[in-house]
């Protein structure tokens, strides 16, 4: 059963998903349904290995182009639709032991063509209105298939922290005639201490309002609403910073570091976003090398995050394990 | 999308096949093979990057869906 649920509380949808439960969780070594398909192996859901990387639908969606009919029926206090929409599974490479960070910069700036080209299909789509493209990393963020990979979602709605950010940016745009993301970074480069890694097309730097310790944002040089407006320079220089930026959390304690990675282009409703650019925030948990920082009732309950350290400190700790990408 | 912006992306575009022919000439083109899972319902593309063989094999059954 899957449907889409209306919640008056927050004007909000939630997607109910049962299907969900039953999906692939830490396979025993050997079935991995993301490596390519072995000769006389278990069949896996990659069935040739001549690629660099792959893309395909989740056999556990919770959004589907064709969705069944809603299982409950609606009534004015709680609307119902059919939960439609596309989730994409996008594997970063045929190695099973590897993660985005030991990739090589070659290899990243090849998903930044297929992310591209991805987002470029799925904004055509009528029923879509978001493409949210994103990766959750590691165990202490819920991953349950070690595989690099990372997941897309077309949503049917402009999903609400994408509503609330996009409202901040038309209202700055009215109050200053700057981009809120223009005027960030101009801020936070007269300031300087919280600038992580910059090249000629991208920023990266732990804002001055991060949620976590370690929270890293990137963001374009020159306005630019989403992926589709970048050229292949400016996809390989993002390539660059993201390589520098998961090599200097590698480094940070000497693990693979765990995050949530969130990227955010324009809605695809066809409205005007000129006041909005596009950006990318990773949420890391791990606060110190053995603590992890939970959602617990200020943040979950109210909404309210409280970060125990200080961005600029943060910032200076990434910043000196930022190493040049050729 | 209103004119300016259309020849924007326009503009983009153009870019985007002309410039940075050395990073091109390193990773190559990208090639994408769009095929029927095991399933017979689900959708998966292979992409492929400049190999002329894997282009080859690409072009071949690019139209399979």
């Amino acid at each position: 059963m899957s449907e889409l649920r209306w919640n008056p509380l927050y004007g909000e949808w939630t997607v109910t998903a049962t299907h969900r439960q039953d999906r692939t969780f830490f396979p025993p070594p050997g079935y991995c349904p993301l490596c390519p398909t072995q000769p006389e192996g278990f069949p896996t859901e990659v069935a040739a290995a001549d690629y660099d990387i792959v893309v395909f639908q989740n056999k556990f969606p919770s959004l589907q182009p064709a969705p069944p009919a809603p299982a409950i029926e609606p009534s004015e206090l709680y609307p119902v639709r059919p939960a439609q929409g596309v989730c994409e599974v996008v594997v970063y490479t045929p190695e099973h032991n590897s993660s985005l960070a030991r990739q090589p910069v070659e290899q990243i700036y090849k998903l930044m063509q297929v992310w591209q080209d991805r987002f470029a299909d799925l904004d055509k789509l009528d029923f879509v209105e978001y493409v949210f493209i994103f990766e959750n990393k590691g165990e202490a963020v819920g991953v349950t298939l070690p595989h690099p990979h990372g997941q897309i979602y077309a949503y049917p709605f402009v999903p609400p922290r994408m509503e609330r950010k996009v409202k901040q940016c038309r209202r700055h745009k009215a109050k200053t005639s700057e981009n809120l993301i223009a005027s960030i970074l101009a801020d936070e480069r007269k300031d300087s201490r919280r600038i992580v890694a910059e090249n000629e097309s991208f920023t990266a730097l732990i804002p001055f309002f991060a949620r976590y310790p370690y929270e890293l944002h990137v963001y374009p040089n020159h306005h630019a609403e989403a992926l589709t407006d970048f050229s292949l320079k400016e996809l390989r220089d993002l390539a660059a910073i993201f390589k520098q930026i998961l090599t200097a959390f590698d480094k940070l304690f000497d693990v693979s570091f765990p995050y949530i990675m969130s990227m955010f282009n324009r809605p695809s409703d066809g409205a005007d976003y000129d006041s909005f650019d596009f950006h990318i925030e990773f949420y890391p948990p791990m606060r110190t090398e053995t603590k992890l920082k939970f959602l617990a009732g200020s943040e979950a309950g109210a909404g309210m995050f409280i970060n125990d350290t200080l961005p600029e400190e943060k910032a200076a700790e990434l910043r000196k394990l930022i190493v040049p990408v050729l | 999308m209103t004119r300016a912006k259309f020849i924007k992306r326009l503009l983009i575009k153009i870019q985007m096949e002309t410039q940075e022919k050395s990073i091109e000439t390193k990773v190559g083109a990208m090639h994408k093979r769009r095929e029927k899972m095991g399933d017979g319902e689900r959708c998966i593309i292979f992409y492929t990057f400049g190999d002329e063989k894997k282009m080859e094999k690409a072009n071949e059954v690019k139209e399979n869906v």
